[in-house]
């Protein structure tokens, strides 16, 4: 009798032998791990001493290493494995195995069959796994080989020069006065400038963010007014400002708006233009070519017991607002939480303010005996107002098409449905549009703002002391240039994540909880 | 009268008559629908027109009035070529023509292959109407006309208008052109894209290899046309060796191999005997080139150079071997974190320091390498998009079929990311464009660079600030804007995001 069975030739039972026990299959998991982690140190370690060693001159050997050690314990790792889970080498073709690549090891029992087809481990330069670990150590070898080639070359060439290979330099006194440093003395040390300069950075940033957001929502939502007008007047200012670089507007604030520009000098025979209120001699204002200054708040002894206070008020307002959340969860009836917790805060805090005598006083800016500086209030420089104007409104008009094009992104139906459960135009925006356009706007906010700060460095232009500036000025008088601006591109690399780590934690927040 | 009317399926369909019929307002009624619907829209409005009618009359007055465009009247060639040598001015001349008809056998080919398929279609082609024309390109037609305003003798209006003529004279015969000459225009206006650069660098150098790298390349590409294998066979090959000899397919791929290798050996040879007949003669360089023209050379060089890296870099951030998908996020996210200034820095200072050369190279070529490592990183994120836009039945179909994964990637995924990135590639050429103004910080006399020039001389130290900074920024805008606007015209009508 002859079966289908018979004409394939000999029947062979593929789950008559029992698959490697669980125990063998940990044994050699750990051979692979061991194995793979005793390279890696061991290579790495190698590495790590012939670089801190003597950079200057580690050996290609070193690099070779790599080649000579991983690959082969690779190769070593994986002809272990295979022969602690399938009891076969590889590249050796014995019959019965059925694959070692879906994680089953079940044997089958060897035929002398020609016509049954041998499947077996592949052979070493054909296998996946070993191709894989080689092409790998392969990318490792040729990035560090060309990272040493440029490294030993800079080393030589700083030697060369004369330049120092360290970190010293940062305890040298820096030698160069700081524009509007206060509290910054020319002997002070180099790293005490960096640190101004970072300090500069982080508020012109943190100033033209907030400038930016402001100015970039309601452009947004201009863009989009049903009134012609003040459509096509924001799509005018967000066509023209995005097109032009930012250097060009920086330029612009600083020199044909503040410099050259219509205001008043600041001399002894050109006094600055002052604002004052009716009836008193306060200045609000001071408003010149290179200094502005406004009123800003002068602390006596007693802020700290205020700032407590506030904290304490603070946390009574959340209590509030959760209460009011319970009465509304309980009975119903309107819950106006915001009004509540904001009134019970204000309250707090102007009894607080009153009871100490006033922790804060006004300081007042005024025009000096000289004429030729501010003493009180709060005094900038007008490279710091052209610096955070200029990006602050350039990088409005990105932002601007960012919500516009979030907004135009939720779905009409969205709008649609809002306006059928009898929804207000305003009620509809505010409940059931912007919380949508939100989320769609915030991935590409992180990154203007990211661009924003990058493009805080354009200070150097209107001579704003930026990170940028300072190691400028560092490197102009002979400090090492490479090792400023490593410290620069590491200085700016943590700002940028930093930003954008805690931007994603609020994207996370705020995006759909899905399955 | 209603019977004798043509029945209506045969009324070509498509063409303006299957939309609906305009809506005929009458400007009152517009007025009070889009400014005055509501109390408050009608105060917004008059509040606006106040604003606007007072920015538009101080705006006016400065440009009519009382602006001092003396200033970028005598100093336009400054702006347009900055420190680039005034007698060999000729050289930008030859390069603009050569670029002109470049441009003009490319866009003719485009027309004559969209004019073709239409053709085979049986559609209509598409034909933009000359008010289509300028309503799309009017900033750069401004631009034009003001630079031509400025300009103080004929030469320049001649030169430009003659410019024009040579492109579209190029772009009419292009477009004549019988279909099997098509693929070699593409060869034919790249090499004189690369002529017209050597032309203005000059022979002097070793400028020789790069020069018969690119033609080389050219020559390749020109090579691997199967039109041009035929005519090779038919008319040099066969006849010599008796056409019984080649006629399998593995002859022919022979005989194409061997035409590629001639070619490739041609091009160096011809170059380098050109270079050795002409000998050294006045050259150009590239450090005087400089101005509105080394803005716009110095985005192009980068993006063209930064694309072959950008594409490694994309592939290798989407690689399953984790090392070099390490490698290459590591790449992106530290280029991308740090201000350009930084890299220019390196460029300006040490970058010699790197490369442990002999003879330090030229700033120029150091700032187009630091450029190009910073713009790859970009690139690379936008080509990534691309990548990630690709469905992946795509990939399993191309598994399907037997395709080893380096197939799928050239024949299946690249193919169809690429022509998705277009319109983004063109954001980041813009983006490049504008940022290559920060070159004027390491002293490049760059177009931004070339307006403080302007008042680094006596005359100017102090007054017509604002005028050339207006003028500048007008020129950014006008050829960004431009660009901007039609990347959003080819993304419609690439239909991303709608496949």
């Amino acid at each position: 009798m002859s079966s289908p069975a018979d004409l394939a030739g000999p029947q062979v039972d593929l789950t008559a032998v029992p698959s490697a026990s669980p125990s063998r299959r940990a044994l050699a998991l750990l051979a692979d791990l061991l194995i793979l982690a005793a390279t890696g140190v061991i290579s790495v370690w190698q590495l790590g001493i012939r670089l801190l060693d003597n950079y200057s001159d580690i050996p290609e050997l070193a690099l070779a290493w790599l080649f000579v050690a991983v690959v082969p314990a690779g190769i070593v790792a994986i002809t272990v494995i295979d022969a602690v889970r399938i009891g076969q080498t590889p590249g050796m073709a014995v019959a019965g195995v059925r694959s070692i690549h879906d994680g089953s090891t079940k044997r089958v029992l060897p035929t002398k069959d020609p016509r049954v087809p041998v499947p077996g481990t592949p052979a070493l330069w054909r296998d996946v796994r070993i191709l894989r670990l080689a092409g790998q150590a392969m990318a490792v070898v040729v990035v560090v080989a060309l990272i040493r080639w440029m490294f030993h070359n800079l080393i030589s060439s700083m030697d060369e020069i004369g330049l120092p290979k360290d970190f010293d330099f940062l305890d040298k006194p820096y030698g160069v006065a700081l524009r509007d440093a206060q509290g910054f003395d020319v002997r002070d040390p180099v790293w005490k400038g960096l640190l101004i300069g970072l300090q500069n950075t982080v508020l012109a940033s943190v100033v033209g963010i907030l400038i930016a957001t402001i100015v970039g929502v309601f452009m947004g939502i201009f863009r989009l007014s049903s009134n012609w007008l003040v459509a096509k007047g924001a799509s005018l200012y967000v066509e023209t400002l995005r097109n032009i670089p930012p250097l060009v507007v920086i330029v612009f604030f600083g020199f044909a708006l503040f410099t050259f520009g219509p205001f008043p000098r600041f001399n002894p025979t050109s006094p600055p233009w002052q604002g004052t209120f009716f009836g008193s001699d306060s200045n609000w204002i001071i408003v010149s070519r290179d200094r502005w200054a406004i009123p800003s708040l002068a602390s006596e002894s007693n802020v700290g017991v205020f700032w407590l206070l506030v904290l304490a008020a603070a946390i009574i307002a959340v209590a509030v607002w959760q209460w009011r959340t319970r009465r509304n969860n309980a009975t119903g009836e309107p819950h106006h939480r915001v009004l509540w917790s904001a009134g019970v805060f204000a309250v707090i805090v102007v009894l607080c303010f009153v009871a100490l005598g006033g922790p804060y006083s006004w300081s007042w800016p005024a025009v000096s005996e000289s004429g030729r500086t501010v003493v009180g209030g709060f005094s900038t420089n007008s490279g710091y107002m052209a610096l955070t104007l200029a990006l602050g409104l350039y990088t409005a008009s990105f932002v601007a098409e960012i919500i516009r094009g979030s907004i135009l992104a939720v779905p009409k139906g969205q709008s649609e449905a809002a306006t059928s459960v009898a929804l207000k135009s305003g009620q509809r925006y505010r409940h059931v549009v912007l919380p949508q356009a939100m989320r769609i706007a915030i991935p590409p906010y992180i990154s203007e703002c990211a661009n924003l700060i990058k493009n805080t460095s354009l200070g150097i232009l209107v001579a704003y002391p930026d990170l940028v500036l300072v190691a400028v000025t560092a490197w102009g008088i002979n400090f090492p240039a490479p090792q400023l601006i490593l410290l620069l591109m590491v200085a700016y690399l943590v700002i940028n994540l930093f930003v954008s780590a805690l931007l994603n934690v609020y994207n996370r927040s705020i995006q759909l909880k899905e399955r | 009268m209603t019977a004798a009317m043509p029945p209506s399926e045969t009324k070509p369909q498509g063409g303006p008559s299957s939309l609906p019929p305009e809506m005929r307002v009458s400007p009152a009624t517009w007025l009070r629908k889009n400014l005055f619907n509501t109390w408050y829209n009608g105060l917004v409005t008059v509040i606006a027109v106040v604003v606007g009618a007072i920015l538009l009359y101080y705006g006016g007055r400065f440009v009519f009035v009382t602006g001092q465009w003396e200033a970028v009247r005598k100093n336009l060639t400054l702006l347009m070529v900055g420190i680039f040598p005034r007698d060999e001015l000729w050289r930008l001349v030859v390069q603009m023509y050569l670029v002109s008809s470049a441009i003009g056998l490319a866009w003719g080919t485009v027309t004559a292959r969209s004019q073709d398929r239409a053709e085979d279609t049986g559609e209509t082609a598409h034909r933009p109407s000359p008010l289509d024309l300028l309503r799309r390109y009017w900033p750069i037609l401004l631009l034009l006309i003001v630079l031509l305003v400025f300009t103080r003798t004929i030469w320049p209006t001649l030169f430009t208008l003659s410019t024009l003529a040579v492109g579209l004279a190029v772009r009419t015969l292009a477009i004549r052109l019988p279909r099997s000459a098509r693929r070699i225009c593409w060869y034919l206006a790249a090499l004189m894209a690369i002529a017209s650069f050597q032309v203005v660098s000059g022979t002097n150098g070793n400028a020789w290899w790069w020069t018969s790298a690119l033609s080389a390349f050219a020559a390749f590409q020109f090579a691997s046309a199967r039109d041009f294998t035929k005519l090779f066979g038919t008319s040099i090959v066969w006849p010599i060796f008796g056409k019984s000899k080649l006629v399998t397919a593995r002859d022919l791929a022979l005989l194409k191999r061997g035409v590629q290798i001639l070619a490739v050996v041609a091009a160096v040879v011809v170059v380098r005997i050109t270079y050795l007949l002409i000998g050294e003669t006045s050259s150009v360089s590239w450090d005087d080139w400089s101005g509105l023209y080394l803005t716009l050379v110095a985005s192009g060089a980068a993006i063209t150079l930064s694309f072959p890296l950008a594409l490694l870099l994309a592939v290798g951030r989407r690689s399953s071997l984790p090392v070099v998908r390490w490698l290459c996020v590591g790449y992106i996210e530290i280029f991308r974190g740090v201000p350009f200034i930084a890299l220019l820095f390196v460029a300006k200072i040490f970058i010699d320091f790197f490369l442990n050369v002999d003879t330090p190279l030229s700033l120029m070529t150091r700032t187009i390498i630091a450029f190009t490592i910073f713009s790859s990183a970009y690139v690379a994120e936008v080509v990534r998009g691309g990548l990630q836009a690709v469905p992946k039945g795509q990939i399993e179909a191309g598994q399907a079929v037997g395709l080893q994964p380096p197939g799928v990637m050239r024949l299946i995924v690249l193919p169809q990311a690429l022509r998705a990135v277009i319109p983004a590639m063109v954001g980041q050429f813009i983006s490049l464009f504008k940022d290559s103004s920060l070159f004027a910080i390491i002293s490049m006399v760059e177009f931004y660079r070339a307006r403080e020039l302007i008042h680094s001389q006596q005359e100017y130290s102090t007054i017509a600030i604002a005028e050339t900074l207006v003028f500048v920024a007008f020129a950014y805008w006008a050829l960004s804007y431009t660009m901007s606007k039609e990347s959003q015209r080819l993304e419609r009508h690439l239909g991303v995001g709608e496949r």
